[in-house]
């Protein structure tokens, strides 16, 4: 394996058996960061002092026969709304540029540290996490590394394609409405958006504090299943965040498949998929033995409650900047943001009180059944600038229509492992396994076992990749 | 809403909570409204049981 194919628990191993060493690790992370940014523009700051400084330290506590950590080593990168001590975080925008820099590491950065983690920088993303495709008014689009006249999906762009560019294995991005689904689907990596209130979100900037959640993108499911035991754990930071204590699931990946029962989401989610996304979720179905197909209740109202209680409070969230700086706001969000910022209370309570309505639904049909599989997007990854696309014969607005299959799951907050499907199209396509909620291990198992299989695969230099 | 209706509800509402819309984005602000406002039909007209609480503290 190349070295820059290598996953972080395969780095790791290096690192910590002394045979590798995280200063070489993160100088090659940097360069390629360097080198790859004013073509990709993935990252909005690259911390180059810090990676460095955090390699030296994991090199001298391998040197003197201490153990650095499960992630020894191994570079990553950030969504710029995670806090990095040091730096401002921007989270897409011109306005917070004005912050001071941040006071200490958010929650799950510190994690990663104390795991050995190096971090390299912080990526682009759409402004303030309102979008499907980083295209960024402020600081540029950035690009697919599968095919540089594509976007890299959003709101986590930096994040998937940095990962999907070889230049780190892991990143972490978050995910409201689909932001983590929605680039591991377009830069063909796996994703984890776990359950709700599952990983913390302290210390990173909030969008939809209802919706808001954060995972992990990687190469392989192995060290999605490890950044999930090594990100878990209570935080007063966030009050979302669950207390529970999980058993590490790493250790499970391998267990036995038998008995697990896995259906196709009908209906609703395949109304607007092109024969890529139809492709690759009948490839996963057949791996999985799902033959039958089920569907959810209501599921457009269930994508426009979750589209009418993000636009609220997103816009509460902004409007002492709204008052006083709408121009200086991504034209992209400004008037969505304007317009969220009017919405009669009657119709939040409503979309709020609908939500429990589906979650009680949607929990019936898991009676039934362990994963749903659905595609991650409709369609492959639209060029930058690209206005409509073709959605299974319906010609609709591109950037608001490519979290159609995302935002009703994420509604509820179940968990979704996002597998990349192998060879099935020119550009990378993504499908969601869905679980109920903390249903992780068990959707880490799927998709383990479907990387196995040769099903899922990170796209690499061997296939598309032009970066 | 007619659109005479809509620009209605922005200027008063936006009053109410103290949000200028800027000249320059009254039209793109009045085509979000009227998608809000077309979605939020739908959703106030679906029919909840009364004791189908919103989530305080969401946990699912």
């Amino acid at each position: 394996m190349k070295e820059k194919q290598m996953d972080a628990i395969a780095i790791a191993k290096e690192v910590r058996s002394g045979r590798g060493s995280a200063v070489v690790f993160a100088r090659s992370a940097l360069e390629s960061a360097k080198a790859l940014n004013p073509t990709l523009n993935g990252f909005t700051s690259i911390t180059e002092k810090r990676a460095m400084r955090e390699a030296e330290s994991v090199d001298a506590l391998v040197a003197n026969g201490r153990d650095p950590g499960p992630l020894a080593g191994v570079p990553f990168a950030v969504k710029d709304l995670f806090d990095v001590e040091g730096i401002t975080t921007l989270a897409g925008s011109k306005i917070d540029r004005d912050k001071p820099v941040a006071a200490r590491d958010g929650t799950l950065v510190e994690r990663m540290w104390l795991a050995g983690a190096c971090l390299i920088g912080a990526t682009n993303m759409d402004e303030y996490a309102y979008g499907f495709s980083t295209e960024n008014s402020h600081y540029g689009p950035t690009r697919n590394p599968h095919g540089l006249e594509h976007v890299a999906g959003g709101s986590s762009g930096g994040s998937g394609a940095v990962v999907a560019a070889d230049i780190v294995p892991v990143s972490l991005g978050s995910d409201t409405n689909g932001s983590i689904r929605v680039p591991s689907s377009f830069c063909g990596i796996f994703g984890l958006k776990p359950t709700y209130g599952r990983l913390s979100r302290g210390g990173s900037t909030p969008f939809c504090h209802s919706l808001d959640h954060v995972g992990p993108f990687a190469r392989s499911t192995r060290d999605l299943a490890l950044l999930l035991d090594v990100l878990s754990g209570p935080d007063p930071l966030d009050p979302a965040c669950t207390t529970e204590i999980f058993d590490p699931v790493l250790p499970e990946l391998d267990k036995p498949w038998d008995g697990v029962r896995a259906d196709v989401l009908g209906g609703y989610f395949q109304k607007w998929s092109s024969p890529e996304a139809r492709r690759a979720v009948a490839v996963v179905a057949e791996a999985l033995g799902a033959v039958d197909e089920v569907e959810l209740p209501r599921v457009a109202l269930a994508r426009t409650a979750a589209y009418l209680i993000t636009a609220t409070e997103g816009a509460n969230l902004h409007l002492p900047h709204l008052r006083t700086r709408p121009m200086d706001f991504d034209p992209a969000t400004r008037d969505r943001f304007l317009a969220g910022a009017l919405m009669p209370g009657a119709v939040y309570v409503q979309a709020q009180r609908f939500r429990s309505w589906f979650r009680r639904e949607a929990k019936k049909v898991f009676l039934e059944t362990d994963i749903l599989l659905a595609a991650a997007t409709p369609i492959t990854a639209p060029e930058i600038g690209q206005k409509f696309a073709d959605f299974n014969g319906e010609r609709l607005n591109a950037r608001q229509n490519i979290g159609l299959y995302t935002q009703p799951i994420s509604f509820i907050g179940l968990p979704v492992v996002t597998v990349p499907v192998a060879n099935i199209s020119k550009m990378p396509m993504g499908v969601m396994l869905i679980g109920a909620p903390n249903s992780e291990p068990l959707l880490l198992r799927a998709a383990h076992f479907l990387e196995k299989q040769g099903v899922a695969a990170t796209w690499n230099a061997g296939c598309q990749r032009v970066v | 809403m007619s659109e005479m209706e809509l620009r209605g509800f922005m200027k008063a509402a936006s009053a109410v909570i103290g949000l200028e819309i800027p000249e320059e984005c009254e039209a793109g602000v009045l085509e979000h409204l009227a998608k809000n406002f077309a979605m939020a039909r739908e959703l106030l007209a679906f029919p909840l049981e009364e004791d189908e609480e919103q989530a305080a503290f969401f946990v699912p």
